[in-house]
């Protein structure tokens, strides 16, 4: 069990921007397994194995969010930071596909990305770098060992700024935070709904600061609106636009909602292994975005997301995953590569 | 090659060249399903659609 190859990630902190020790780790630890392993310019640990010409690529990320959890196994639980988002996913991975090395029919390339919960700056990387497409995605998020994710909400940030002169507090003028809080309501009943879900566009307000120096007051707000598919965000850049002059918005990167199709080999071979294990599989759509966002349309090729965990442990201090669920999806994720091949 | 709809009861032709694991649509009833087998024929409610939170 201290061998496990998921608890020697996890030993290693990773959050976004420190994913180099982690990521010379896991070159070497998949160069021994059989790969053809390297780090790539982003840093990506990438390593390929199989001598067939239909690609699978199993992306993965290295980096968690911040918040060092002590690394152990409790009750057969293990815990530690990324054991679910998802370190848990990319372990399973590296396992499933060292089984597959002398297969003639795949080439499957594992990626462990870098900076996933930052800016993603990684898959953004693979994007600009692989000429050649794949055949088949999975990305490494937590879906549950017997479900897959086939979709993810879409999300963009936004800091709105508000300037003005400052006046007495008994004055009648709203004073800058009182501003910024309009601004929210504004754009929470142009564009948020109360009801959260896949197909509702939902507004959080991130942070509200105030700044003052005697004769200005500025308020910041920093919302970030998660949006369904087909989300509008010309429409939303056009309100932003329509605010009062004194009011600065910044609307950050957009990243649009995906739903990946059901009907491909890659979704059957899934349904069929989890069958094999004796559960009803399930599918998921997610409220959160991941990589496969990015990836989907880049690619444009049979993808869903799939590992081991429960997301609502994603990002807390609670965060953990049962072995048992770990091996049944490395079971899952080998079968799954075989009925590909 | 057909089967029956487990929602409505009524029969679905499956494709010739339809596998197990596929996920098709009941023309009458509209709900999804998956062939769980080619013989015989038979046909489940394909994996409920959950919302999920996270990544």
């Amino acid at each position: 069990m201290e061998n496990l190859l998921l608890k020697r990630m996890i030993e290693f902190y990773s959050p976004s921007g420190q994913e180099a020790p982690l990521a010379g780790f896991l070159v070497q630890e998949m160069a021994r397994r059989g790969f053809h392993a390297h780090l790539d310019e982003a840093g990506n640990a990438t390593g390929q194995i199989g001598a067939g010409a239909r690609k699978v690529y199993l992306v993965g990320h290295m980096d968690t969010v911040s918040g060092e959890i002590p690394v152990r196994i409790e009750e057969k639980k293990l815990y530690g930071r990324g054991s679910v988002d998802a370190k848990g996913s990319l372990a399973a991975f590296i396992e499933a596909a060292s089984s597959l090395k002398d297969n003639d029919k795949l080439s499957i390339t594992v990626i462990g990305c870098v900076g996933e919960e930052a800016e993603s700056k990684g898959a953004k990387h693979l994007i600009a770098s692989h000429q050649h497409q794949p055949d088949f995605v999975i990305i490494g998020e937590p879906s549950g060992w017997d479900s897959i994710t086939l979709g993810y909400k879409g999300s963009v940030n936004l800091v709105c700024q508000i300037t003005q002169e400052r006046h007495h507090g008994g004055h009648a003028e709203p004073t800058a935070a009182e501003r910024a809080v309009e601004i929210y309501q504004q754009i929470k009943a142009r564009f948020g709904s109360e009801t959260l879900g896949f197909e509702t566009s939902n507004l959080k307000l991130i942070a509200l600061n105030t700044h003052q120096n005697g004769l200005d007051e500025r308020a910041e707000l920093k919302l970030n609106l998660r949006t369904p598919l087909g989300f509008d965000f010309d429409l939303l850049h056009a309100f932003l636009e329509s605010l009062p002059k004194n009011i600065d918005v910044e609307m950050g990167e957009t990243t649009p909602a995906i739903k990946a199709e059901k009907q491909n080999p890659l979704v059957r071979s899934f349904l069929r292994a989890i069958r094999a294990q004796g559960a009803q599989p399930t599918f998921k759509v997610k409220t959160g975005t991941s990589d496969m966002n990015l990836l989907g349309p880049a690619w444009n090729v049979p993808i869903l997301a799939y590992g081991p965990g429960d997301s609502s442990l994603d990002h807390t201090p609670h965060e953990h995953v049962l072995i048992e669920e770990y091996e049944k999806a490395v079971i899952v994720l080998q079968q799954v590569l075989q009925a590909l091949a | 090659m057909s089967a029956e709809c487990p929602e409505c009861g009524s029969k679905v032709e499956l494709p010739e060249d339809a596998v197990e694991n596929e996920i098709l649509e009941c023309a009458l009833c509209g709900v999804e399903l998956e062939v769980i087998s080619l013989s015989p024929p038979t046909l489940e409610l394909a994996p409920e659609e959950k919302e999920d939170w996270g990544e």
